[in-house]
């Protein structure tokens, strides 16, 4: 028999519920989103660091959630241990309620790694090491920009089919270089090319001559691989320079090496050039043309750099999720919304592999002058690339853990 | 190794070592007379790059360049020589490292904040540009100039410290600077000339490297290892050890990328430690 005051218990609990409920949503709803970004700050990477960071802001700023960001910005120096650290500061001290990740594969790793433990969002905007979407992938994080797989070796075909068999492989000493130049040479051997030499340069390297003298007495058509930062510069230099150009060498340069201001830095030496890429400055999509123009009233000194665009991509998922979870910072509710999206990036039409790396578009392009500006303008699409995440992929079997 | 690629090691070696003697004569001078080895160098070589980049971009000379880039950095280092290290020269030689250490951060980071941290190069004269065919062999033009040019630089600094009564001085100087004071000469304007005429070659260069590579602000760290590498394998503080130390460095980089591909990072450093072993003072031992 239910008694007077267990009526008033079930009444007064069901009332309470149904004011203080959507006062609790509410709170959520309307409390700071915290963001916080580990990355590149110091040194000469610094660059690549601040870009994003705009980009981030720039899609934050054309959300709803502007006035409730906050941001937490912590250096990571391009060094794992140093990443991890600041990571778990911004989790366990600031409470970040979502991450973006280091620049560096290595250091991407180390704190997808942490993140896995804490089970807190973490969205790269570089950091490609094919491990995190292989082996070592992660629920809780998601490749917005690329792996230094998906931007290399699915230009091999176009390279053999459109420029020759004859290839030498060309690499920076590092885990990158000789990564790119081994996923390469697969690809490109596959689609029947002849590998007439390679080289590896320590990293950094300022001088190529010896190398060079290597390459020009190979007699390849095409020279590719992964040459890093300022050592693209003074390899392109110095190609002409040798003559390498004059004999219809052909420079094949992964991972977007030819930028703009890259492209500007190398002058006349560069023209003619390619690279692998998924963006381009010169894309004449309009979603480009809007990022391109919403870039310049926000940040008016800078040109858009792909640092830019895959900051505005991950800010725009970061947003997406927010929505997805009610506008509440739910890693949970996020993770799932994320998972699900489709959409137009200024690179083109992007969405997440299970293994929770980016499936993008790829161009092939081309450094061309255009009266005194130089420029990397797309020559040929490639069909829409993402690392896979089984056993064939270069990283391993992916299996999502929490 | 074929002809060909011997030639062109040859030449490569020999125009690596011609701007290395730029820089690291320099460094080793200072560090002969006063005894600081000057880790801010490179930064002198890296700033004489920026500035040269900034005056090419401002009016299209390579030649004002090469000629404004010494005179900026040279107002810059003697305000560092005067201000920042001349205080310390009666203290250890760890506090000018660390001040010479502390420098080249800032630097650094000058540059970052002024110029930004993307790569850029200093555009050539058109009629240095393209290259030159010796033997058989492909060379580019800019780099026999720089061959030329550096080596022009180095013999005429090789006449002023071996003919001339201020070269008497300033190799007394590198024995004994306080018995050079003992005759009543000037040594604190004695190290105040040499502390500027190494950054005026500094910057000179800066200037030629960067229009030979790219100017970014990591290219000091690159300089003032290859630079410190020269003065130890040539011997601390002295000229001719200089030359010594860059022709030795010059040809292991060429040589060494072709005959041990995998090793080229190494090949300096072991070149380094084989002198070493050999001879502890270096190559050559002037003071």
């Amino acid at each position: 028999m239910t008694t007077r005051r267990d009526f008033l218990r079930v009444v007064g609990t069901a009332a309470a519920a149904s004011v203080v409920e959507p006062i609790a949503v509410a709170r959520a709803q309307s409390r700071e989103i915290k963001v916080g970004i580990v990355s590149a700050y110091s040194g000469v990477f610094s660059v690549t660091g601040k870009r994003s960071e705009t980009g981030i802001r720039l899609a934050f700023a054309q959300s709803r959630y502007r006035d409730r960001v906050k941001y937490f910005i912590e250096d990571s120096q391009v060094k794992p241990d140093v990443a991890v650290q600041k990571a778990q500061k911004l989790v366990e001290k600031d409470g970040v309620d979502v991450l973006v990740g280091p620049i560096a594969g290595h250091e991407a790793l180390a704190v997808s790694e942490y993140c896995k433990t804490k089970h807190k969002l973490m969205l790269l905007v570089y950091g490609g090491n094919v491990k995190i979407a292989g082996e070592n992938c992660s629920k809780s994080t998601f490749m917005v920009g690329h792996t230094v797989w998906s931007v290399s070796a699915p230009g091999s075909s176009w390279i053999v089919e459109t420029l020759g068999k004859d290839v030498f492989m060309i690499g920076s000493d590092y885990s990158t270089g000789r990564d790119v130049v081994h996923y390469m040479e697969l690809d490109l051997k596959k689609a029947g090319a002849r590998i007439v030499g390679s080289a590896f340069a320590p990293f950094p390297n300022s001088e190529w001559a010896p190398y060079l003298a290597q390459i020009k007495t190979a007699k390849p058509k095409v020279v590719t691989g992964f040459v890093g930062g300022s050592d693209l510069v003074n390899l392109t230099k110095q190609m002409e320079e040798f003559g390498l150009k004059r004999d219809g060498i052909v420079m094949v340069q992964s991972i977007g090496g030819f930028s703009d201001v890259q492209a500007k830095a190398m002058g006349d030496a560069g023209v003619g050039h390619y690279d692998v890429f998924h963006w381009s400055h010169w894309l004449t999509t309009k979603e480009n043309q809007d990022f391109i123009a919403a870039l310049k009233k926000f940040a008016p000194d800078d040109h858009a750099d792909d640092g830019h665009v895959l900051g505005y991509d991950v800010g725009t998922c970061i947003v997406h999720g927010l929505d997805g979870a009610g506008g509440v910072p739910d890693t949970d509710r996020m993770i799932a919304a994320i998972e699900k999206r489709k959409w137009t990036s200024p690179r083109g039409e992007c969405f997440f592999g299970p293994n929770h790396a980016v499936v993008h578009p790829l161009y092939i392009r081309q450094v061309q002058k255009v009266g005194s500006e130089y420029r990397t303008t797309p020559v040929k699409t490639l069909s829409p690339t993402g690392t896979p995440g089984d056993a064939t992929g270069p990283g391993g079997a992916c299996k999502l853990q929490v | 190794m074929s002809v060909e690629l011997l030639l062109v090691s040859v030449l490569y070696g020999l125009t690596l070592a011609s701007t290395l003697i730029l820089i690291a004569s320099g460094l080793s001078l200072i560090f002969g007379i006063v005894g600081v080895v000057n880790f801010a160098h490179g930064s002198f070589c890296m700033l004489g790059a920026y500035v040269g980049y900034s005056v090419v971009a401002a009016t299209g000379s390579f030649w004002l360049a090469l000629l404004a880039a010494p005179v900026a950095v040279v107002v810059v280092a003697v305000v560092i020589e005067r201000l920042g290290l001349r205080p310390l020269y009666r203290l250890g030689h760890l506090y000018q490292l660390f001040l010479t250490f502390a420098l080249s951060l800032v630097v650094s980071n000058l540059v970052l904040w002024i110029w930004g941290g993307d790569n850029l190069s200093i555009p050539k004269p058109a009629y240095l540009s393209g290259f030159v065919m010796i033997a058989d062999i492909t060379y580019p033009r800019f780099r026999l100039f720089v061959l030329l040019f550096s080596g022009a630089l180095a013999l005429a600094l090789w006449f002023v410290v071996a003919r001339t009564t201020w070269g008497a001085v300033l190799r007394a100087g590198l024995h004994d600077i306080e018995l050079v004071e003992a005759f009543g000469i000037d040594t604190e304007r004695l190290v105040m000339t040499v502390f500027a005429l190494a950054a005026a070659l500094a910057a000179v260069a800066g200037v030629v490297v960067g229009a030979m590579r790219n100017v970014n602000p990591e290219m000091d760290l690159d300089l003032i290892n290859s630079a410190l590498l020269v003065v130890v394998i040539g011997g601390l503080g002295s000229f001719r050890g200089a030359v010594a130390g860059s022709l030795v460095l010059g040809f292991a980089d060429a040589f060494g990328a072709q005959m041990w591909p995998g090793l080229a990072k190494f090949t300096p450093w072991i070149v380094m430690v084989a002198v070493l072993l050999w001879r502890p003072e270096g190559l050559v031992q002037d003071a």
